[in-house]
Formats: structure tokens, sequence, C-alpha cells
């Protein structure tokens, strides 16, 4: 038996120890927590708190997740819509292109188109939350704009970004809600322009930057009747009226008292015509001036032109150039024109395939319907073709990029729920890192109560012993 | 027959049952040894024998030397082990609890809000929660400083009132060891000197680091001192001082002395040192440095943006030191480039490059952005702040923006065009271009001599980098379509209108993504979210309450993209170097972390040491300590011994009785 100090101190030894156990064990099955603070184990806490902000950083992506999927299936929405307009305006040009159908049927036609247009547009600026789907990165501006003629739209242009805005949506994975409009609704594949015209006029060479149809108009501006050699002037008519364009040859028979074009049928004249008109076997007209005394012969005449597109700045057409610029001067976008065999004036149907974007093949589309142009039916049928054909082709990549946000949608629900899943892992093993188990807790908090009762009894009993009580 | 002897051992058992009894009364007393009668025979000469009785020849002080000297090496470390984990309990409170993390917590909230913002970056209900939910974090780095702070002066007032203890003790062992001295000279017992000298000495080696030579048990001499300062000789003695020492660290001087000692050592003063100069000190390090990198990180990206108000009229920078170089400035300006861009009413965009040399002053800085474009911008120092400011319907930003120049680093005059046809073509940039500030040269090559673009076949353009390496070759001839963009690299595109090229001609575009190369802004508070230079300090500039449209989240010329939110949200998934290679919260859990470890060791320390000492103890106690059974034991001897030695006498008396009956 030792002295009373170290019997007192091993008593107390015993308590302080078993009383902090107990305390410890009682926190942890109050709580439900092994783990309370970073001493009770440092190496596990650090886990706990890594796991649990990976899981809070996950949450994050999980709601970007969320916000980028509601903005992709507004666009989705957006775009199924206008799907059902795409093939209702189909359906529209391919019936009025077969030619059964009356004048009246293609205007009241064109007023559904027009309808359909504007519900178009109205779809393509659609706006959540405040935000353009179809604008890129600029989500406040209204990605498409428009241009009207009385009232109608006359074309529709984009202003959003080319750019997408991506969001974070994964650990070094970012994905955009808000899509480019141009990308969706417009074709990207230019080929060369084709020119529906008899005027001569092709496509020059280089590579032309304007999109969609549009018309170029094929001018008159004066022609040169070799006076010196011909005796002809022009005639009063000339000007405006004359539909030769480029070099065309001329034959006066001052005897015969006759004068034919490119040798046309021969017109009989007495050399006071100040406005004779001369057609030749193409139906190309030249009013000529025979007063001057005309000479026999066959001389070459060269009728000039210039060239525009919507009543834009004209390019004088060289006849020796296969690259003149033409501005659109709605877009600002030039054609090269290739003016070598350029011989009458009239206006060219240029389509460009591969640049075409839905609206404009629709303000196309509604146009050459109410034939705003005043073609003949064979023209307007042929046109009413060729932009079932365009509308086809863009639809097209509209149904592509359609897929292409259905196969976004799905990557981001998988992504999500990969998310998910990681989420849910990293805060379940950060659970079972943390929480207690109760029924092991409970045992050892029993089995540290004995202990603590022990240490009391046996402190109690050896200090009331002593050899003292027995003497 | 001699009476004597009865009466020397009546005597003796007397004394002896008198120590029983002393022993027994100071059983519990602190430092008391156990002492032992110490009886030897008396040689009378010409008695029968050699021994004629008993003499009590002092009192022994039972002590082993090396169980006292050992218990005195561990008292210290169990002093400076109780005292640290006392510390680090209340921080561990405060920082390290796993589940209920104040500062944590917030700092997830605010890269939440940035997350929230990136997605939605143009909403002021987004920008707002960004704003409070930085607030928080900054309050909550303010209180976690706070409470760092207000520990190291509790930590302080505490060692003050340690030392003073530390002085009593030595003024102590001073008088005793004089007393002790005294006692020896008049050959009286110093037993009780010695054990109350070796109680002061325990109290001592528990509070400081203390180093002793000399003791004795035989003397009064005892030399001790603490963090090598003599504070006890002999009977004199020196008052010590808790003071900071030159590196702000809390040390300990000779009272009316400069030299102080910060080294860290044992006892419960050298406890309370580790924990001002090491624990408290390395988490009010670790603290700024967090805080420090959230500011600067998110201030430099906040900086270079813009956000819904668009570009700036003016902008005020936070205080600065106006005479300071800016290499002095925090944090330090380094050499580098700030470019500005200035935007006049038509919307023309031009970026200024302004030099910033580290040994400059900010008026250097404000002569440079004056001579900009006079009259239409204005820099000036207003309350200790920069302010700058535009007239003339100019805004000013300093988003990063491309320039293109016509004058290729080859030295060759640029684009010419060839005149006659569409002449020269003209270039424009697009995009946000993410990639190292660099000078690409982009060089035309024409087989044919010259052509027009889009038009001619065979017209391609070279791109090399900053290094001069090829990037790439791009076709610009038949098949391209004038105003196309083509990406370079790193979100960078470039296109080209209708024109004319010759062979070799070329030009360079100075693409940008960092403004502030020499991290002037950001020291100078243009355009910043976060002000402060530390933890204790931090707090989101007051404009962005009022407006939290203020937030820079574009960082295209046209600021409507996202990107710059974009880059405040990945701020929490960016490994940093100053963060010691760490994520923002795997740094802030690793403080959490080392808090937990240093309570974990020292406990694990403490439980061993404890378990030594208590070891030690009992032991020392066997040897020194009063057991009551060895004390009753003696108690019944001596009583016996003094029956004995009374019969002895009786017996005597009776001789001498039945002598004198004969007579």
């Amino acid at each position: 038996m030792g002295s009373w100090s170290s019997i007192y101190n091993n008593a107390m030894y015993g308590i302080k120890y078993n009383t902090s156990t107990i305390a410890r064990l009682e926190e942890q099955q109050s709580t439900g927590s092994k783990i309370i603070r970073f001493s009770d184990d440092p190496a596990n806490a650090n886990r706990i708190s890594t796991l649990l902000d990976n899981a809070k950083s996950l949450e994050e992506y999980t709601n970007n997740i969320r916000e980028v999927e509601m903005l992709l299936n507004e666009a989705d929405n957006a775009m199924s819509s206008m799907s059902d307009l795409v093939s209702r305006v189909s359906v529209l040009v391919t019936q009025a292109s077969n030619g059964t159908y009356q004048v009246a049927n293609r205007e009241a036609m064109a007023e559904e188109i027009d309808s359909i247009l504007e519900q178009m547009v109205g779809l393509a600026n659609h706006k959540v939350l405040g935000k353009y789907v179809f604008g890129g990165m600029d989500s406040i501006d209204a990605p498409y704009t428009v241009e009207r003629e009385d009232g109608k739209i006359s074309s529709v242009s984009y202003g959003g970004s080319q750019y997408e805005q991506l969001v974070p949506v994964g650990p070094g994975v970012k994905f955009s809600g808000l899509l480019v409009g141009d990308d969706i609704f417009s074709d990207d594949n230019r080929q060369d322009p084709v020119f529906t015209g008899n005027t001569g006029a092709s496509s020059g060479i280089g590579t032309s930057n304007v999109s969609g149809d549009l018309w170029l108009d094929v001018k008159h501006t004066g022609t040169d009747f070799d006076t010196a050699s011909t005796g002809l002037t022009a005639g009063t008519s000339s000007t405006g009226g004359d539909t030769i364009l480029g070099t065309h040859s001329i034959s006066i028979d001052n005897v015969a008292k006759t004068i034919s074009l490119d040798g046309g049928v021969a017109i009989s004249y007495t050399g006071t015509e100040t406005d004779l008109k001369l057609t030749n076997s193409d139906g190309d007209v030249a009013y000529v001036n025979t007063t001057a005394g005309l000479n026999t012969g066959t001389f070459n005449i060269t009728a000039n032109g210039e060239l525009s597109i919507a009543g834009g700045t004209a390019a004088a057409i060289d006849f020796t150039d296969d690259h003149i610029s033409v501005i659109d001067p709605e877009t600002g976008k030039f054609l090269y024109v290739d003016g070598r065999n350029i011989i009458r004036t009239g206006t060219e149907a240029v389509q460009v395939p591969g640049t075409y974007d839905l609206f404009n093949t629709l303000v196309s589309a509604r146009d050459m319907m109410a034939n705003t142009r005043n073609l003949s039916l064979d023209e307007q049928i042929n046109f009413l073709g060729q932009i079932g054909g365009s509308l086809e082709q863009v639809s097209k990549r509209f149904t592509q990029k359609m897929t292409v946000v259905g196969g976004r949608l799905g990557g981001l629900d998988q992504l999500g729920q990969t998310l998910d899943n990681l989420q849910f892992n990293n805060t379940s093993e950060a659970s079972g890192l943390q929480q207690a188990d109760v029924v092991e807790i409970a045992v050892e908090l029993a089995r540290a109560e004995v202990f603590y009762q022990a240490s009391l009894q046996v402190a109690g009993k050896v200090l009331s012993m002593s050899l003292l009580d027995y003497i | 027959m001699n009476f004597s002897i009865g009466l020397s051992g009546l005597r003796a058992a007397q004394q002896a049952l008198e120590l029983v009894g002393t022993n027994l009364a100071n059983a519990n007393t602190e430092g008391y040894h156990r002492q032992e009668i110490q009886l030897s025979p008396i040689e009378l000469g010409e008695s029968i024998s050699s021994a004629s009785g008993v003499q009590v020849s002092g009192a022994k002080r039972t002590y082993d030397v090396l169980l006292e000297r050992e218990n005195l090496r561990q008292q210290p470390l169990l002093g400076q082990l109780d005292q640290e984990l006392q510390g680090l309990y209340s921080i561990e409170a405060v920082m390290g609890q796993v589940d209920n993390n104040p500062l944590g917590e917030s700092i997830r909230n605010f890269f939440t809000a940035l997350s929230d913002l990136a997605a939605d970056s143009t909403s002021v209900v987004y920008a707002q929660q960004v704003v409070w939910s930085a607030d928080a974090a900054a309050t909550n780095f303010n209180n976690m400083a706070e409470f760092l702070n207000d520990m190291k002066l509790n930590i302080r007032q505490q060692a003050e009132s340690l030392i003073e203890e530390v002085n009593n003790q030595a003024e102590s062992i001073a008088r005793l060891s004089h007393e002790i001295e005294m006692a020896i000279a008049r050959g009286a017992s110093a037993n009780v000197l010695f054990d109350q000298r070796d109680e002061a000495i325990n109290k001592l080696a528990k509070l400081a680091d203390i180093s002793i030579t000399n003791l004795k048990e035989t003397s009064g001499n005892v030399n001790i001192s603490a963090w090598g300062i003599p504070i006890v000789l002999n009977a004199n003695y020196r008052q010590l001082d808790v003071s900071l020492a030159a590196d702000n660290k809390l040390g300990i001087k000779e009272e009316n002395q400069i030299y102080c000692n910060s080294t860290a050592g044992y006892g419960e003063i050298g406890g309370l040192m580790t924990l001002y100069n090491e624990v408290v000190a390395g988490l009010e390090e670790k603290l700024d440095t967090l805080a420090q990198q959230v500011m600067y990180e998110f201030n430099a990206i906040q900086t270079q943006g813009i956000g819904a108000g668009g570009s700036f009229t003016s902008l005020d920078g936070t205080l600065v030191d106006t005479t300071e170089t800016l290499s002095d400035w925090e944090p330090a300006v380094t050499n580098g480039l700030v470019t500005l861009r200035l935007i006049s009413p038509s919307g023309v965009a031009t970026s200024y490059d302004i030099t910033i040399n580290s040994g400059d002053t900010i008026a250097d800085v404000i002569d440079d952005i004056n001579l900009l474009s006079p009259g239409n911008i204005t820099a000036n120092i207003v309350n200790s702040s920069l302010h700058i400011t535009t007239a003339n319907d100019y805004k000013f930003d300093f988003v990063p923006d491309n320039t293109i120049t016509t004058d290729g680093s080859d030295g060759t005059s640029g684009l010419a065009g060839e005149g006659g046809g569409v002449g020269i073509p003209s270039v424009e940039t697009s995009g946000i271009y993410q990639g190292s500030n660099q000078t690409y040269n982009l060089k035309f090559v024409v087989p044919a001599g010259s052509g027009e673009i889009g038009v001619q076949e065979n017209i391609s353009l070279e791109v090399r980098n900053g290094a001069g390496e090829l990037v790439k070759t791009i076709s610009l001839g038949d098949g391209y379509a004038a105003g196309d963009n083509i990406e370079i690299e790193d979100g960078l595109y470039v296109s080209f209108s209708q024109g004319t090229v010759n062979n070799g001609e070329d030009f360079s575009i100075i693409a940008r993504s960092d403004t502030d190369t020499a991290g002037f802004l950001i020291s100078a508070g243009l355009n910043t979210f976060f002000e402060g230079a530390g933890a204790l300090d931090m707090a989101v500039r007051s404009e962005f309450f009022d407006n939290p449209s203020l937030l820079a989240t574009a960082i295209g010329t046209d600021g409507s993209d996202n990107v710059n939110a974009a880059r405040m949200a990945e701020l929490s998934d960016i490994v940093f170097s100053g963060l010691d290679g760490k994520e923002v919260m795997e740094y802030f859990n690793a403080i959490g972390t080392e808090i937990g470890q240093q309570v974990m060791v020292r406990e694990s320390r403490q439980l061993a040491l404890e378990a030594t000492v208590l070891e030690l103890q009992n032991q020392r106690d066997g040897a020194s300590g009063v057991d009551p059974n060895t004390e009753a034991a003696k108690l019944l001897i001596y009583e016996r011994m003094f029956q004995a030695m009374s019969k002895f006498i009786t017996v005597q008396d009776e001789s001498l009785q039945n002598l004198l009956d004969v007579l």
C-alpha cells in the first residue's frame, strides 16, 4: 500500500479519465456525431469537410444544370412550335407550286405565311426571365430585328451574339442555355450563287457574301449606236426602253430602207422616224432615230447598263469583267457578278444555296405567293418550287439543330444525374464518417460507467482502510 | 542503577511519537517529505556496556534525488502542454468545428452566389446575393481575426499574471535559501525549509522554463535561471517582465532591461508564448493569407470587367500612400502594363498601354494617364485616392480589347493594298480572347504576287504567335466570304473585308486577356470589389450595396457576356500557389485540420505525460510520502518503547526500593 498522496492521485487520475471518457461519449450520443470538432479525428474531419464542400459544389453545378435545362427547354419548346409553323409553310409552298391554285388562293396563302412569319420572329425573340434564349451571349437585346414595308416584314436580321453564353455545369464542363439564333435558323454551307433569269448575268469569280434570296436588277443606261458609222442615234425611248445590253449588231439597207437588230425582222424606215422600235429574234428591243441619214452595212452597237440590288447603289456593267461587285443596301453585303455574258435587261432571281435563314425564306415565300414582282404564273411557280427547295434546306438544318438541342438536354440530364449521384456519394460518405454508431456508443458508455463506478468504489475503499482502524 | 538510560529511552520514544504525529499531520501537505527519526546509543564510558541509553541524533528527510529531479524535469513540460491545450481548446471551439463553422459556411455561400450569378449574369437579385454573401464572408473573416487578436491580448494578460507568480516564487526561493543557511549555521533542522523551497521550485518549474544549478540537500545555495536570465542566486533574486520583442513576439525580459527573449520554452508561460508566437500568430497569418488571396483574385477579375452599368465616366480608388513607390504598396505593384480603354462618344474604343514601373509613385502614373487624351480623361489624387474622370461624353474601362496594327513585327509597312480594285481590306477582331497577352503577326502569302481576298485562289494568311511559332494558316482566297469570322486561337477571331493584298504584307494583333499585368489596378483599388489589407479589415466596398450592378460580370467589349461572372464562380475550383497549392475551401479546411491535429497531438502527449508524472509522483510518494500504515506501525513500536522504558524505570525503581527495604 502506498502513501495517502499516491492513493489520492491514483483515484483522482482514474476518476478524471473516466469522467472525460463518459463526457465524450455522451456528447457523441446526444449529437449523433462521432466527429464534432477537428481534434476528434483530424484526418477524417478534413475528409468530411472536403466531402461536404464537394457536395455543395456539386449542388451548385446541379442548380446551374437546372437553369441551363430550363433555358434549353424553353428554346426547345419555341423551336418545336417553329418547326410546326415551318411545316405548314412547306405544305403551302408545295400546294402553291403545282399551279392549280388561283391568284386569290395564293394571296390567302401569302397572308397565312405572313402571319406565320410574325409568329416565327416572335418565337425567335422568345424571352425567359428577362433573357432572350436565341441571342447567345447577348441576352439583353432582342436578337432579331425586322424591317417593314407597308406594315409587313420585308427583312429579318440577326443582331445577337455569335457566341454562346457558357455556364459552368460541372468540373471543367460548360454548357450554354442561351443559343445563337443565327446558328440555328440559318444555314452555314455557302455555295455559289445561282442566277435564274435571262439577262445573261451569272455568278462572278470570287466568293460573294450575300445570303439567301435576292433580286438583281439589270438595267439599261444608254446605247451607243456608233452614229459615225451607222448614222443612227438613240430613239426617244432608247434610254428607258432598250432591253439590249452589251454588244449587238444592226444591219441597215439604205436602198431597201430596212433595218434589223441582231439579224431579226427587218423593219422599214423612211428616215423621218425618231423612235423606231427594233426587235431581235429573242425579243430584245432597241429604239433608234433614223433622221440623220443612215448608211448601209452591218454594224456593232453597244448597250450600256448597270446592276443593282433592291434599289441600292448601281454598279456599271463592264462587259469584259467577270467580277463586278454589287452591294445589297439592306445588309451591306456584296454579290460578285460575271458581266461578260449579259445581253439584256431584266431581273435575276439570285439564290445563294447554303446561306438561307428561316425568316427571310418565309419573306421570299410570302412575296412570291403574293407575286409582288408581278411575275408570270410559270415564273411564279418556278420560283415557288425553288423557295420550297430552300425551305427544305434550311428546315433540314433547323431540324438538325433541334436534335442538337435535344441531345444537349439529354446530356445535361445525364450529367445532372451523375452529379446527383456524386453528391449523394459525397454526403453519404461524409455521414458515414461522421455519424456515430448509437448502439456502439451505448455499449461503450455502459462500460465507461462501470469503470467510473469501480474507480470511485476502489478509491473509497482503499482510502478508508488503514492499520489505524485496528490500533 | 542509572535512571538516565530509561529517561533517554522515554525521551527518544516521545520524540519518535511526536515525529510520527508530524508525519501523519502532514500526510496531505503538498511537498512534504516524510521524516524519520535518527536514534543512536549513548556511550557513557565507565559502564558495563559501551551503550548506556539512547539519544535522538536528528530527523532525516526521506528524499530521493533522482525521482525528485525527474519530477522537476517533467513539470515544465506538463505546464506547457496544459496551457497550450487550454488555448487551443478555445481556438477550436471557434474555428475547429466540423459542422458549425460560420466562416467556412459564409465562404461557401459566397461561391454559391457567384455560381448562381454565372448562370444568370444579368440578374440584379443574384448580384445582390453576391454582395451580401461577400459581406457575410468578410464579416466572418473580421470576427475570426478579432477573436485571434483578443486571444493574443488575453494570453499576454495571463502571461503577465503568471510572471508575477514567477517573481513571487523566485523571491520565496531566495528567502528560503537564506533561512536554510541560517538554520544550518545554528545547527537546527532545516527539513521543513528544504520542503518549502523544493515546493517553491516545483511551482516555479511548472510556470517557467528554468534551469537549476547547485541544488544540494545539505546547503541553502541554489542558482536558478529562466529563459537564460538568472532569477535566483542563492539568497538573491531578480524580477522578470513580459514584453513584446522587436518582431512583435511575446517574450520575457529582466525588469528594467531592454533585451527580450521570445524563444518559447517550457512551463505554463512557455506554453503561452507558443500559443501567442506560433499557434495564434500562425493562424492569423493563414487567415490573412486566405482573406488576401480571396480579395486579390476576386479583385483581379473585377477590375478588368464591366457590369450592367457599362463603362465608367469616373472611378475612385481606395486609400493609398501617395508618397510611397508602387513596390511598397500592399499588394506590391510590379513592373508591367495597365491597359485603359477610352471610348469616344461615337463608340470608338482605343486601348492605351500605360507602362507601370514598380519604382514609380502614383504621380508618375497620373502623369501618364493625363497624357493619353488630354481634355477627355483626367487623373488626380482626391482624398488620398486615385481619381479618374472623363469629359466630353467619353467613357473608360479596363476591358481587354485587341489592337490591330498595320505595322507588322517584321518591319514592313503593313497592309498597303493594291489600289485600283477594291482597295485595302479592313481587318476586325472579335470574340473574347482567353490566352496569354501576346502580339500575333499575320502575314499574307500570295504566290501570284497580289490578289483579292475571297476571289483569287491561293491567298493564305500565316499566323504566328508572340514566340514566332506558326499557329495557323488561314485560307483567304476563293471560298472565303468577306466578313466571316475565323478563329485564330483561344477565342480570338479575325475577319476581313473585301480588298486586295500583296504577298508578304503583314500586320499584327495585340491580343489582350489581362489589362493589369502590374497588379496596379488591384492595389490602387480601381473598380475593385473588396477592400482591406487582411482578415481584420476585409470589407465589400460600400458602393456595391447601393448598386450591385457594378459587379463586373462581363469582360467582352460590349459588356453583354457572362465570362467574368463565370471566372468569378470558378475561383472556388482554382488551385492557388499562394494557398500552398490548394483551393480556397481546401485551404480553409486545412486550417481547421491543423488546429485539430495540434489539439490531438498535445492531448496525446498530455495523456502520456500525465501518466509518467503520476507514476513519478507515486514513486516519489512511495519513497518520501506518508504511509498511514507505516506510521501506525511506528506508532505502535514507539508506544511500546515508551511502555518498555517506563517499565524499565519502574523495575529500577522497585529494585532500588527493595534495596532500601533490605537496609
